[in-house]
Formats: structure tokens, sequence, C-alpha cells
């Protein structure tokens, strides 16, 4: 089983450049790219039937069709998704759109654009290290791309209180 | 008609007034006597038949303000303008300057008065009085006048000199008649005068020669007959050129000779002085009213200076901006070599990196690629690399490889037999060279649109080269919205056209242009939920001329009032970063063509809606 970061993002270039900031990763985790929303439901299915688990999604804010925003949030509202931590990432910083998201839609992230790789980074494994915790699954394999400091305590105390 | 009249006024003074005037107008007039202006508000009016108040005799008293006693009659109902004569023994009058500015006072009569002069001033006030208000058809003659100066005055100009002529006899004995032809100067502006000239039948005109040498005609009608009279006064030269403008009869004076008519004759003073008096006062009304026309051409004159001045100013401001427009055609021509320059070389390099990458198809391939500028979208990404990840078994060396470009599995075996990470290293090369060719060719291709954009704007008149053919509007329409295909993805867009759109007479090309430049300013301005709306239809204006109007509506957030009357001058905007010309030029370059097609297009802004409107001439309108 692999921890999953879906990279929502309409254009091209953007998206590659998201890829190959979380390359570090690539190796742990599976990456995928879509570039709407419906291309993001087909990946969520695909991911699913391989028996991978959807940790984090990476999502633009300015899309055709349904925006980020709103998937994001419809994510949230999921029971079935709830687990997966959401990011929100836009180079056009409207504050309604981003004040709703993240106060009303209980989003996890919001990153700017241009994005700093280090702070791409730090958030990406703080994140999924969040998702391990919550969904109580053994950090050992994913530990290349989790938090190291909170991932060895995690593996210290024991995953599987429950 | 029996008019009415009022004595006003206590006492001895207004009692003997009150006599004298009902003895003498008794018969014609009902005289109503009042002691205070006060008891004129319980008179209930003239009686049966009779006028209005025409006449009050005002007989103030001594501690009685003159205005205010005028102002409480003239605010009865029945005395709403009465001539008022005022009977007084005071020397001195200083209430009275309300009354006057009002005219309101006819006369002043100093007491003791003349017996029957006051009653000779009531008849003669009374008759002016009906000769304003005329009642029925008989409007009575003004008594005559006595004295000499006024019936001389009051004669007609002929035969007032007649009469002077007929006095200057009398002293002088028969006076030779001369007669001349048109043309004949009897004064000249620059010799002196000294005899007088009585002008018996003909036309005589006066000139003054102008500053710029013309001659100015000062009078004609105004002349009167006697001529030199002027030149007597100061015995100066005289001051205008008389010249007969028609045959002329004329008598002729000398001073000494007018001296002696004078001395034995008081008539010829008489008429004499009345004739320059009469003349006098038509050269000043004559002048007055000049002077009048004079200030009115002078402030159309000044009005037509200003015009003027706006009309230089709009010039000027013409001239600069076809200057502009020649500058910026040359450096778009200057442009054409560099942008030239750079698209060959990207071309050359193109074709030579190949041959020096040498032996290496994928390489080569790669390139190619990248610099089509083609990008996989994000399902076909997932399969390539899917198909990659299969070969390589490593998800990061398959992402690389297929962002680079390579995703044929047969490719990727090769490259994967020898070293794999420089065989990456020389894909990925290979890829970012493929993608700054890519790259240079986009920024080329857009200094080449934005050269013609210059090109265009500076010299629009190519379509004015090509025969304007009829046209129909949809049609070009419907090409620009299909030109424009890729921009119009996040918008709905809507087009309406009415059954009667009549064609219009132009180039096609330039039409699609205007629609093009319309559209790409309407959905650059809309978000995401944006329509555009296009209504095609045919107008008529009220001069009964045909148009095909057409109008591009979006739901954008308008332009701001204070940008309105500015958005088809020409300017660069900065979108994202990247100076365009498309946009701040494309305006100006839709409104220089629909100029050209001899229609008009204007703008009507509001938050949420913003409709551009060109209307062209239908093409049955200007054959």
């Amino acid at each position: 089983m692999k921890l999953t970061i879906l990279v929502l993002e309409d254009e091209p270039d953007v998206r590659a450049a998201l890829e190959r900031d979380l390359e570090p990763l690539a190796r742990t985790v599976r990456i995928e790219p879509a570039q709407d929303v419906d291309d993001a439901r087909e990946v969520m299915a695909q991911v699913e039937a391989d028996g991978d688990v959807l940790a984090l999604v990476l999502a633009d804010h300015r899309m055709p069709g349904t925006t980020g925003v709103d998937f994001l949030c419809e994510l949230v509202a999921d029971p079935e998704t709830e687990h997966v931590a959401t990011v929100l990432v836009t180079g056009q910083a409207d504050q309604q759109d981003t004040i709703k998201a993240v106060n009303l839609g209980g989003l996890d992230y919001y990153i700017a654009k241009p994005w700093d790789v280090a702070e791409l980074d730090a958030v990406v494994r703080r994140l999924l290290t969040d998702v391990v915790e919550r969904l109580g699954i053994s950090p050992v394999k994913h530990l290349a791309a989790l938090d190291p400091v909170r991932s060895m305590d995690l593996v210290r105390h024991g995953w599987g209180d429950r | 008609m029996i008019s009415t009249v009022l004595v006003i006024g206590e006492g001895p003074l207004a009692r003997a007034a009150m006599r004298e005037i009902s003895d003498d107008i008794g018969e014609e007039a009902i005289v109503h006597a009042f002691k205070r202006t006060p008891d004129l508000a319980a008179w209930p009016g003239p009686a049966a038949g009779a006028t209005h108040v025409a006449l009050v005799v005002l007989v103030p008293g001594e501690e009685e303000v003159v205005d205010d006693l005028i102002e409480s009659v003239i605010a009865h109902p029945s005395s709403p303008d009465p001539r008022i004569l005022l009977v007084t023994d005071r020397p001195h009058l200083d209430d009275i300057s309300r009354a006057l500015d009002r005219r309101d006072v006819a006369g002043v009569v100093a007491t003791p008065w003349t017996p029957g002069s006051l009653a000779r001033y009531t008849r003669a006030e009374v008759a002016r009085w009906l000769r304003l208000h005329p009642v029925g058809e008989t409007v009575p003659e003004l008594p005559p006048v006595g004295s000499d100066l006024l019936r001389h005055l009051r004669l007609p100009v002929a035969e007032a000199t007649r009469e002077l002529l007929e006095a200057l006899e009398e002293a002088l004995g028969p006076r030779p008649r001369i007669h001349l032809p048109e043309g004949v100067r009897i004064s000249r502006e620059d010799l002196d005068m000294d005899q007088l000239f009585i002008v018996v039948s003909g036309r005589v005109s006066l000139a003054v020669r102008s500053s710029t040498g013309g001659s100015l005609t000062l009078n004609h009608t105004s002349t009167g007959p006697i001529i030199g009279l002027l030149a007597l006064t100061d015995r100066r030269g005289s001051m205008v050129t008389a010249r007969t403008t028609t045959p002329c009869e004329i008598v002729q004076l000398t001073v000494e000779q007018l001296d002696k008519a004078l001395a034995s004759n008081p008539r010829v003073g008489a008429i004499l002085a009345t004739l320059a008096f009469r003349a006098l006062s038509a050269r000043l009304r004559r002048a007055q009213s000049d002077r009048v026309a004079k200030t009115e051409l002078n402030r159309k004159l000044q009005q037509t200076l200003n015009e003027l001045r706006q009309a230089r100013a709009d010039l000027v401001a013409q001239a600069r901006m076809a200057t502009l427009g020649e500058i910026a055609a040359g450096i778009a021509h200057e442009l054409n070599n560099p942008v030239a320059a750079l698209t060959r070389t990207a071309e050359h390099l193109a074709e030579d990196l190949p041959r020096l990458l040498g032996s290496d198809p994928v390489a080569a391939d790669v390139l190619q690629q990248a610099r089509s500028g083609r990008q996989l979208d994000a399902r076909d990404e997932r399969a390539a690399r899917r198909a990659v990840d299969a070969v390589v078994k490593d998800p990061v060396l398959a992402r690389r490889l297929v962002a680079a470009g390579v995703t044929d599995p047969l490719q990727v075996r090769r490259l994967v037999r020898g070293k794999k990470d420089d065989a990456l290293q020389h894909v990925e090369l290979a890829a970012g060279v493929g993608a700054a060719l890519h790259s240079l060719e986009i920024a080329a291709s857009h200094i080449a649109s934005l050269v013609e954009g210059l090109r265009r704007h500076a010299r629009p008149d190519s379509s004015e080269e090509t025969e304007h053919q009829p046209i129909d509007v949809l049609e070009t329409v419907r090409a620009a919205l299909l030109l424009l295909g890729h921009r119009l993805q996040d918008v709905r867009v809507g087009v309406d056209a009415a059954p009667d759109v009549p064609a219009v007479l132009g180039a096609s090309a330039d039409l699609v242009q205007v629609w093009t430049n319309l559209v790409t300013n309407a959905v650059d301005a809309m978000s995401d939920a944006g329509e555009l709306r296009i209504t095609l239809d045919r107008v008529t204006d009220e001069r009964r001329v045909g148009w095909a109007r057409v109008r591009v509506e979006d739901n954008g957030p308008g332009v701001p009032a204070e940008l309105q009357e500015h958005v088809f001058e020409p300017r660069f905007t900065t979108k994202h970063g990247v100076v365009r010309f498309g946009l701040g030029l494309g305006l100006g370059i839709a409104h220089t063509i629909v100029h050209n097609h001899h229609g008009t297009i204007g703008l009507e802004s509001r938050p949420g809606r913003t409709v551009f409107e060109v209307r062209l001439p239908a093409a049955e309108e200007e054959r």
C-alpha cells in the first residue's frame, strides 16, 4: 500500500513544477497528476482500485468547471475522504475565497504561488504524518515521506494503540 | 367714454386744484376728491361706464412722503397705471425717486400756477393716458404745441427744409439752385469746411477713410439736409467726405451769407437749430445702434476665435497622433528585421542541433517534440508514466522520462540499457533545448504580432485599397468567434441575429478584426462565469438611414466611468506581467476600422453589463 498525493492543476507547466518539487518523496509515495476535477475523481478511483490510500490533495484554486476550493471542501465533507489532507495552491490570493476555504471548508493549508520548495516539502511531510496518525497505519514503510521527528515518536510509542 | 380723475390732498391748494380741474374737464371726466390716500381703500372704484383712473392730481401734505403716497395710489385695483401730476409748494422734492424710477410721475406743477394751466395739463395727461390705454375707436389728439421749436421739430424734414430756404431767401433774396449729378464730393475730410450746403432733393452719403485704406460709409439715411454744419461749430476741417449718391439739387451758402441771414431773420436760426438737432439725433441713434451691433459682432468674433483655437488644438492633437502613428509604423518596420532574424535563428538552431547531437535519435526526437510545445494532458501523462514505469521500475525516472518527452517503450528500453543517468541527462538536456527553442519562437511570433498590430494601427488604411464589397455581417461575426475558439472555453457565448440585418460595404477581414478585438476585450474583462452576448439587428436613425447594428455585451465588472472616454485611444496594457498591445491597441484599431467603414462605435458600461455598439451603414445606403 502506498500513500498517494494528488496534484490537481490545470496548467501543465505548474503541474509539472509541483511534481518536480515533490520528487524527493516520489519513491516512497505515489504522486498522480490531474488536470481537472473529473480527472481527479478518475485518479481517486484508480488509487482505490490499486489498494493505495489517497492521503493528500494539492489543488489549484482556479480551474475551469468545479473550482479547487469546492473540490477540497467536498473531500472534507465526505466521510469517505475526510481523512485526506487538503492543500489549496493559489496564484490569485482572492481573500474571500481563501477565507471561505480555510474557515468554512476546514482546509488544512494554503500555499501561495510561487511556493517555497522547503515550505512545500515541510507542509506535505507534516500533513502526511497527520494522516498516518489519524488513520492509525504503520508509519514504517512511509518514513522517507514523513516528518522525521514526529514519525520517530510514532514508531517509538507504537502506532497500534487501537 | 368718460375718464376717471382723482384729486388727492387737503387744504386750500387741493381745493383750488379740484375747482379748476372739475370746472374745465367736468364733461369728459368724473373727478373724485380724496383728502388722504388711506381714504382710497373705502372707494368702490370708478363710476359705471368710466375708465380706470387716468390721472391722479396729488397734492401732498407737508409731512407726507410722496413715494409712499404714490405707492398706495397705484396699489388700488382701479388705478394700476395712472398718469400722476404732483402739485406742490415745496421748493425741493427729495422723496419721489422711487416713483420716478418706475416712471410713475408725469409731471410736477409748482404753486402758484398760472390760472388755467393746471386744467390744460390735466387735459393733456388724460389724452396721453387714453392714447396709451385705447378704449373704443377714437384716440384723442394731443393738444397742439404753441412754440416754434417744438413745431419745427415735429415738421417733416422736407417741409422744414422748405421753410428754412424760405426764411433764407427772405433775408438774402433768391438763392440759385445748384444741380449736381451723382458722385460729386461736396465736402472732403481733408479740406477746411467754410460753407454750408442745403440739400433740397436727392441723397448724399457721408464717408470716412478707414485706417486700412478703404472708405467707410457712415450714414446714408441719417445724413439730413444740411451739410457742413458740424464743421461750422468749431471751424475745423470736415470730418467726413460728403458725396452725392443720386442727382441732387442743393443750395450753397458762405459763412458770411449764413451770418447775415441769421442776423436779419430770427426764423433762420430757429429752423436751422431744429434741423441740425434732428440730423444730429438721427446720427446719434445710428451711432448707438452701430455700437450695439458692433458689440454683438465682437461677441460673435470672440466665439469664432474660440472655435478656431479649439479647432487648431484639435488639429495639433491629430497631427501629434499622426506623427506618433508614423513613428510607430517606422519602429514596426525596423522591428521586422530583428524579429525575422530571431525566427530564422530558432529554425537554424532546430535544424543544426540534431546534426550536432549526431547518432542519438532519441535526443533528436525529444528535442523536436519539446520544440513543438505539445504537452500531454494529465490523463495521457499518467498512462505514459505507467507504461514507462513498467519498463524502468522507477517512478521518479518514469516521471522524468515522460516529462522529457520519452514515452515510446522501445526508446525507453534503448535508453536505460546503457548508463541510465547519462542517458537521462542527455534527453533532459535535449528536452530543455527544445523547450527553449519553443519559447524563442513563441516570443518571436509574439513580437511579430505586436509589430503587425502597430502597423495596422498606424496604417489601418489597408482596407481603403481593397475594394469594399457587400458583406454579410453575421458571417464576419461567426468567423471572429471561430478564430477565437480557444479563448472562449470559459465563457458562454450567445449570438442573436435578426433576420433583416442589412449587408454592409466593407472589407470582411477588417470587420472580423473588429469583432475579434471587441470579443477579446470582453472575455478578458470577465471571470469564469462570463456570459457574452452578440446581437445583430437593423436600426433606422432619425434621418431614415438604415444601419446594421452589432452589440457585444458582457457581464464583466464594467469600465470605470473615468476611463470610458479613453477606451478607444491606443495604449499598452500590462496583464499578468506581460505587456500586450492586443487590448489597448485593439479597441483603437476597432475604432479606426469602423470609422473607415463610415460607421460609429460606442460604449455603455456599468458593473455587470458592458455593451460595445457598432453601427455600419447598410450597403444600400452607400450606393
